[in-house]
């Protein structure tokens, strides 16, 4: 594939889970060089998500008014919201060197996110090494409205990443990123309200500050099988948190072209998480903390996805894509539904109890070359 | 303590120096999108914006895990 000045991406996504959340995205990127040794970057998404506001039984809570019935708690979004978020990049490199800026900015009815980033890095060992290290700070105002305005907060989130690369034979390469990320304002939701042992609701609340440490290795290894590249993608991050909370994840990806730029990935991922310090199957009512949300409880998460890709000749006319992907994931969680079982919903898994989690998500692509 | 550190880190240094040893002509396959750390990183954005919507756990190569009501 020859390298081109600028590229416009355009990619398309479908979510949809057991609780009957979905979530559509088109995005699109569009990347340049306006001058000698810069590159210019801007990433256009916009989100239409079913959103998580727990009913309570009653209907049009949130600003939208319309008949949805359906319990809905995996996220914590108000109800069918669009949210749309802009991304502008600014690169500068020279020989070893390279240095960066972003903006960012994100929007929808009941939270708004804006925050910028910095990043460098450099390449010594004649460019078989390269240390790189990110600077990113965020300001989200969390708003909801409807039934339950007036909750909600500011949450400030600072991040520093720090990598190296290796590049250790021409067919292979290898790395490791570390991460600390802190949290600092309102980092719950109150869409989840908590039942106590009594049926009786309550607000969740969570601790106001949140360290988080987190480290990944990866390890790509190509090679040639019937003159035709392939390559494996190995991943592995640990986590860590003052919620108590750990996870592992373990991800693979294996790449091989088949006929000329035609090919084809798979990839499995397996996600495990503990549950946070505070995290109980059951409340009394006076206790600091509480939630009720299933992702600070412990769980398995496994999934396995199929991408085809590839480019389109350039034979045929300049305004037809030059490449095309298109992907399907399954995901599985360790987590029963919570319905048929006499109870409350407890962790707003809103599907048989006698059923286990599952997702799906569809992502196609183009991409035009110039 | 200190002999078995310092041992190491002249393994690890000894490692990359004998790694570092491949031209920048000889890096045509390296080069290829299959051969990089993200080959596709809009996608993979994409992806990380949706997982604090099933995952407790943010950070490593999600980023920092906000900008979104999720």
């Amino acid at each position: 594939m020859n390298p081109s000045a600028g590229i416009f991406d355009l990619k398309y996504m479908y979510y949809e889970d057991l609780n009957g959340v979905w979530n559509y995205t088109p995005a699109l990127r569009l990347k340049g060089s306006p001058a000698k040794d810069f590159t210019l970057q801007w990433d256009q998404e916009i989100d239409a998500v079913s959103g998580a506001s727990r009913r309570l039984g009653m209907r049009q809570i949130g600003s939208l008014g319309d008949h949805d019935l359906l319990l809905d708690g995996m996220s914590g979004a108000s109800k069918r919201e669009i949210r749309h978020s802009e991304s502008v990049r600014v690169e500068y490199g020279k020989d070893e060197r390279k240095a960066g800026g972003s903006i960012t900015f994100s929007d929808e009815a009941d939270y708004t996110s804006y925050g910028a980033a910095f990043s460098a890095s450099m390449d010594f060992n004649r460019r078989n090494t390269t240390l790189s290290s990110e600077l990113g700070w965020l300001e989200d105002d969390f708003h909801p409205l409807g039934a339950f305005r007036g909750l909600g907060g500011k949450k400030k989130i600072r991040s520093l990443s720090l990598g190296i690369f290796q590049i250790l034979t021409r067919y292979s390469l290898a790395g490791v990123t570390l991460d600390y990320i802190r949290n600092d304002g309102y980092l719950g939701h109150p869409y989840l309200p908590v039942i106590l042992a009594n049926g009786a609701l309550i607000l969740e609340n969570v601790p106001a500050i949140r360290n988080s440490v987190a480290a990944t290795a990866s390890w790509i290894q190509g090679y040639h099988f019937a003159q035709k590249l392939g390559s494996i993608h190995l991943h592995y991050g640990l986590y860590a948190d003052d919620w108590e909370m750990r996870s592992q994840s373990a991800e693979m990806q294996w790449y091989q072209y088949l006929i000329h730029d035609f090919g084809l990935r798979l990839r499995m991922r397996h996600y495990l998480q503990t549950s946070a310090g505070f995290a109980r199957e059951s409340y009394l009512g006076n206790e600091l903390y509480r939630v009720s949300d299933i992702r600070y409880y412990e769980f398995r998460y496994l999934s396995f996805g199929a991408k085809v890709f590839g480019s389109i000749s350039n034979a045929l006319p300049a305004w037809l894509p030059d490449r095309w992907e298109i992907a399907y994931d399954r995901g599985f969680r360790n987590t029963r539904g919570e319905m048929e079982t006499g109870n409350p919903t407890r962790h707003y898994q809103l599907f048989s109890a006698s059923d286990f989690y599952r997702d799906g998500t569809f992502m196609a692509g183009l991409g035009f070359d110039w | 303590m200190r002999n078995k550190t310092r041992w190491i880190g002249i393994l690890l240094s000894l490692t990359f120096v004998k790694c570092a040893n491949v031209k920048p002509l000889d890096r045509e396959i390296l080069s290829d999108p299959i051969m990089q750390i993200r080959p596709d990183d809009q996608g993979q954005k994409i992806e990380e914006q949706n997982r604090p919507r099933r995952e407790g756990t943010v950070g490593g190569r999600s980023g920092a895990g906000g900008g979104c009501g999720c």
